[in-house]
């Protein structure tokens, strides 16, 4: 199977899994208890006001009527309106997604750029003093609760050394950059918006880091159980005893083989962390996508709830997708198999 | 025997495991001579791979540890060379055809990007990055190694190589793995050709080519080799001396044909009844199993499974003894004063 037919085959599957995650949001949240509108109203308001409203946002009529709606509405660009912001939730999350994908990002690159060097470290020299450290950060890593660690990064770097912002994506005196991808790191960089940059590069860091925390320690520790698994192999033995060098063997062949399993979370992390990011967002008042989120849960808007979990959604379908393409490129066998 | 291009002294070799210290190679001795191909036998778990990786320097060191001997290639000790020497020599003075040609490829890479790299790259300790691309990107350098892969994979008998180059190792049968196996272990022209078991994972036809083909190679190079294998019926096909190996001691050495009609110790006739020949229905194995090396039998090694034993064999260990010219033996039976 060539490569391209490949990811066509995995952008086909793309559609039913969508429809499938679309589907079933929407009826959990009308299944929800609760109901919407009279907590949008609050408890005096009166029993026609509440129908009313009720009528307005399509409540009364049978689920599946209501489900046709919804997907009409999303072919149109609209996903409803929030009872929280009294928009359309699509704006919203036009608003909110950027900024929860930017934290994303970067905080993955940090996990990525350290996570994997020490466990390529950790796993050749295994026993030694470096891995016995990689694996007690990797286990503190993995245990550490998010919201603690951003608790601490304030407390130290903001209250007590104030070197670092509390709380926003960009300090209050500075214009955001002109809204181009809505990552204001690239498009303060693109427009050379420097003080922009800078500012809002502070204020990125502290909720990367805590946030990397655990994927970072997830990376080592499969990268490394991969590179101890593989380091005695045939194939590795083979090229060793017949004279590739020590070096080379680590970094190209042991690397390619051990990093199969580490890919495939990546993605998942990836995700997760757009996902699930609230408890950090909430700390570092962070205008995101999960802080949205939970505001929505807790006031039962919706609306909001279905286009935050439909984005969740798109987002870790996609995120496996880009996996599956360095798949096929790290793993031949799934290519071709 | 000419003067020995390899020369195994007193080796010992031993593991630490949870139960205690195992002492897995006890105290060989073992020559390969110049162009000569010597064949060393034993059943799985004698200690034949742990040998050839201690002469390779790949021993994984802890848990393996070498407590006493000398390997000597030429007029160097393989044990207390420097890791640039031994580096130098690995590929190019003394290669390795492995096991199981199946899993000894890399899965995740093609032929062609694995035997390359190995190519270029053999005999160096270091390679940084920068270099690594420098060369690889010099097209008309890169050319030359392809070259001179293709015909040392023509030298091999490998139809249509220049696609087989494009292969990853899964696409393969196991008699072409391990075709271009012997090709990688050809690359650097060694002298040594160590080949561990090379036709164990092969069926009987396969297995019948690759020997012709090794028998072939090792004539035309000049090559020196020590076959290993617990197959003897392999070894009379390849080896004109032969080692046999007992839980990691050498038990008997000799021409293999004489060792055939008159073996001596009594493990290695109970190898020869444990061939299966057309003329008999039924096959003569050996009872019991290998000892334990943490705790091995204080005198020979083979005494509780041997059919001849007496009480002396139970606290002394024999030495090797020349019965006949060039027949060597490690057994009460054949100790002088008898």
């Amino acid at each position: 199977m060539r490569f391209r037919e490949y990811l066509l085959r995995r952008l086909l599957l793309f559609i039913p899994t969508l429809f499938c995650v679309m589907v079933l949001v929407f009826i959990l949240s009308r299944m929800l208890p609760g109901d919407p509108a009279r907590l949008a109203l609050g408890p005096d308001a009166p029993m026609s006001q509440i129908s009313a409203l009720r009528y307005s946002l399509g409540l009364d009529k049978p689920i599946h009527i209501q489900f046709l709606i919804f997907l009409e509405n999303l072919l149109h660009g609209k996903m409803g309106l929030s009872l929280l912001t009294n928009r359309d939730v699509c704006q919203d999350v036009v608003q909110f997604y950027p900024a929860s994908f930017e934290l994303a990002l970067v905080s993955m690159t940090i996990a990525m750029a350290i996570g994997i060097p020490l466990g390529i470290v950790s796993g050749i020299k295994q026993n030694k003093w470096i891995d016995h450290l990689s694996r007690v950060v990797s286990l503190f890593g993995v245990s550490v609760p998010r919201f603690w660690l951003a608790i601490i990064f304030i407390l130290v770097f903001s209250f007590y050394m104030r070197i670092m912002p509390i709380s926003g994506r960009i300090g209050s005196g500075i214009p955001p950059p002109a809204h181009i991808t809505g990552l204001y790191l690239i498009d303060s960089l693109v427009t050379l918006n420097i003080p922009a940059f800078v500012s809002s590069l502070k204020h990125i860091i502290l909720p990367a880091i805590s946030l990397s925390v655990s994927p970072l320690a997830q990376i080592v520790r499969l990268l490394r159980a991969g590179i101890i698994e593989h380091k005695r192999a045939p194939y590795v033995m083979m090229v060793k005893a017949n004279g590739m060098p020590e070096d080379l063997i680590n970094r190209k062949y042991l690397f390619k083989i051990s990093f199969i399993p580490v890919l495939s979370i990546i993605g998942l992390l990836f995700a997760s962390i757009i996902a699930m990011s609230f408890v950090v967002e909430t700390v570092f008042s962070w205008p995101g996508i999960g802080r949205y989120g939970s505001n929505a849960v807790l006031y039962a808007d919706f609306n909001a709830i279905v286009g935050v979990t439909i984005v969740a959604g798109v987002t870790f379908i996609i995120a496996n997708f880009v996996v599956d393409m360095f798949y096929g490129y790290f793993d031949p066998r799934i290519r071709y198999g | 025997m000419t003067s020995p291009i390899l020369s195994i002294k007193n080796l010992a070799v031993s593991f630490n495991t949870f139960e205690g210290e195992a002492k897995v190679i006890d105290h060989i001795n073992l020559d390969v001579g110049e162009k000569e191909t010597v064949g060393l036998v034993g059943e799985t778990g004698c200690g034949k791979s742990v040998t050839l990786k201690t002469i390779l320097g790949i021993l994984p060191i802890p848990p393996g540890k070498v407590t006493n001997g000398q390997i000597l290639f030429g007029d160097k000790n393989l044990l207390t060379l420097p890791t640039k020497e031994l580096c130098k020599l690995r590929g190019r003075g003394i290669s390795l055809i492995p096991q199981d040609p199946l899993v000894s490829l890399n899965p995740v890479f093609t032929i062609k990007a694995q035997f390359l790299d190995l190519a270029m790259r053999q005999g160096e300790e270091h390679v940084s990055r920068i270099n690594y691309y420098r060369k690889k990107l010099n097209k008309k350098q890169t050319q030359q190694v392809v070259k001179k892969i293709i015909t040392m994979l023509q030298k091999v008998q490998i139809p249509d190589p220049e696609r087989v180059l494009e292969y990853y190792p899964y696409q393969l049968s196991g008699g072409m793995a391990q075709r271009i196996l012997i090709a990688i272990s050809l690359i650097g022209s060694p002298r040594l050709l160590l080949a561990d078991e090379p036709t164990t994972a092969l069926d009987v036809t396969v297995q019948k080519q690759i020997i012709t083909l090794l028998k072939k190679i090792a004539e035309d190079s000049n090559l020196s080799m020590l076959y290993i294998t617990h197959n003897l019926g392999v070894t009379r096909k390849i080896a004109k001396r032969v080692y046999i190996m007992y839980a990691g001691q050498i038990v008997e050495m000799g021409n293999v044909r004489e060792i055939f009609n008159e073996p001596l110790h009594p493990y290695t006739s109970g190898l020869i009844n444990a061939l299966p020949k057309i003329t008999r229905e039924k096959f003569n194995g050996i009872d019991g199993t290998i000892p334990d090396y943490v705790h091995p039998p204080k005198g020979c090694r083979f005494y509780p499974r041997c059919p001849s034993a007496d009480e002396s064999c139970k606290n002394q260990r024999p030495v090797m003894i020349e019965v006949k010219e060039n027949h060597f033996v490690a057994c009460r039976l054949f100790q002088e004063g008898r």
